[in-house]
């Protein structure tokens, strides 16, 4: 599994027209000044945006439930998370590239499949919480009759603690069409 | 007689003199305040379940170069669970449908094959330390529709996406942001 990382932080500041109100009033500047100085700094609103990009590759036996069969399946997945933290909004983008072959050593059917439509997104007044998705794939068995094609469910879950996120695949299930 | 205040202090009948009621009523107090700030159960936990029915109905391209009438059902389930610790939901996403021969307008036509069926079902469950005040999902749903009964080869992709809000737990209807078509 490998990760990349950017963070990108943004700080609305406000900017006063000290000169000209220096011009017309120094005491007047000079307590807009202070009270400047003096505000709190949780009032500035901060957002702070994260990319990043995991990559995971796997092997697991599948079944396929419409003929038993089982293969085993390599693949490789890569999810790419996006994430924007504003005080009281946290908003989560999760784009997921899926894709896997292998072969059943009982027939020596070659199964693929590729995943594809898996743009998630989460926008939550916390940022802290778990959430579990699934995604459907649809696992073809090459030069056979589509009796021996089946679905791949694969059950996802990110879990946000205070922005911060981690993805896992939390179990995957075949059905039959 | 046993007054109140006795059988609040265990029904026993003693001598209560105005010195003994005087010491005794702040701790009598302190124990009401106690038992009434408690919570009645850790394991209170309040369940709702709502459920919305998105009907579809909609001409697609299809991947040999004709159209189908879409007439399909999305069901959602929702179930909220709250409790002193958490609050949970759970979605269910159901579709179901057939897809008919048609010329671009709509109009049905009769080309001699069966239509094409499709059914999905997608889940999606979030867990919360509290309720959030505010939380949605925009979710995308695969659906392969496949002509019933038949090896014809021309299968294709539907792709839908839904966006589930909710406001202090309670979800609002659910809408339908895209819905198209695309082949394997």
């Amino acid at each position: 599994m490998s990760m990349r990382e950017t963070t990108l932080t943004k700080r609305r500041s406000f900017s006063l027209p000290v000169s000209s109100i220096v011009r017309a009033n120094l005491a007047v500047a000079l307590a807009a000044v202070l009270f400047v100085v003096a505000a709190p700094k949780e009032t500035l609103a901060q957002s702070t945006t994260k990319t990043r990009t995991q990559d995971n590759n796997f092997s697991r036996a599948v079944t396929d439930p419409c003929n038993n069969d089982t293969a085993v399946m390599n693949g490789h997945q890569t999810v790419q998370f996006q994430t924007q933290d504003t005080p009281g909004a946290f908003h989560v983008k999760l784009q997921i590239h899926e894709q896997g072959n292998g072969t059943s050593t009982a027939t020596g059917i070659q199964y693929q499949y590729q995943l594809m439509n898996s743009l998630f997104a989460f926008d939550s007044s916390t940022s802290t919480f778990s959430v579990t998705f699934s995604t459907k794939s649809h696992v073809i068995g090459n030069g056979t009759q589509n009796g021996d094609n089946f679905f791949l469910n694969t059950f996802d879950k990110a879990a946000f603690n205070k922005g911060q996120g981690a993805f896992t695949i939390d179990h995957t299930n075949t059905s039959c069409k | 007689m046993v007054t109140a205040f006795q059988l609040a202090m265990g029904g026993t009948p003693v001598n209560i003199t105005k010195t003994t009621r005087r010491s005794l009523l702040p701790g009598t107090i302190l124990v009401l305040l106690i038992m009434f700030a408690m919570p009645q159960s850790a394991a209170a936990q309040v369940s709702l379940n709502y459920t919305f029915s998105v009907p579809v109905a909609k001409v697609v391209p299809n991947c040999s170069g004709g159209f189908e009438l879409l007439d399909a059902t999305t069901n959602i389930a929702i179930n909220t669970v709250e409790s002193l610790t958490a609050f949970n939901l759970s979605v269910a996403i159901t579709s179901s449908g057939t897809g008919s021969d048609a010329k671009a307008d709509g109009t049905l036509i009769l080309v001699g094959m069966p239509d094409y069926n499709y059914g999905s079902d997608t889940s999606v469950n979030a867990a919360f330390p509290a309720k959030p005040a505010s939380f949605a999902a925009t979710i995308p749903i695969t659906d392969y529709l496949v002509r019933t009964g038949v090896d014809t080869g021309d299968s294709f992709t539907l792709n839908t996406v839904l966006r589930l809000s909710f406001t202090n737990g309670v979800p609002t209807t659910p809408a339908l942001q895209q819905l198209d078509a695309s082949c394997q």
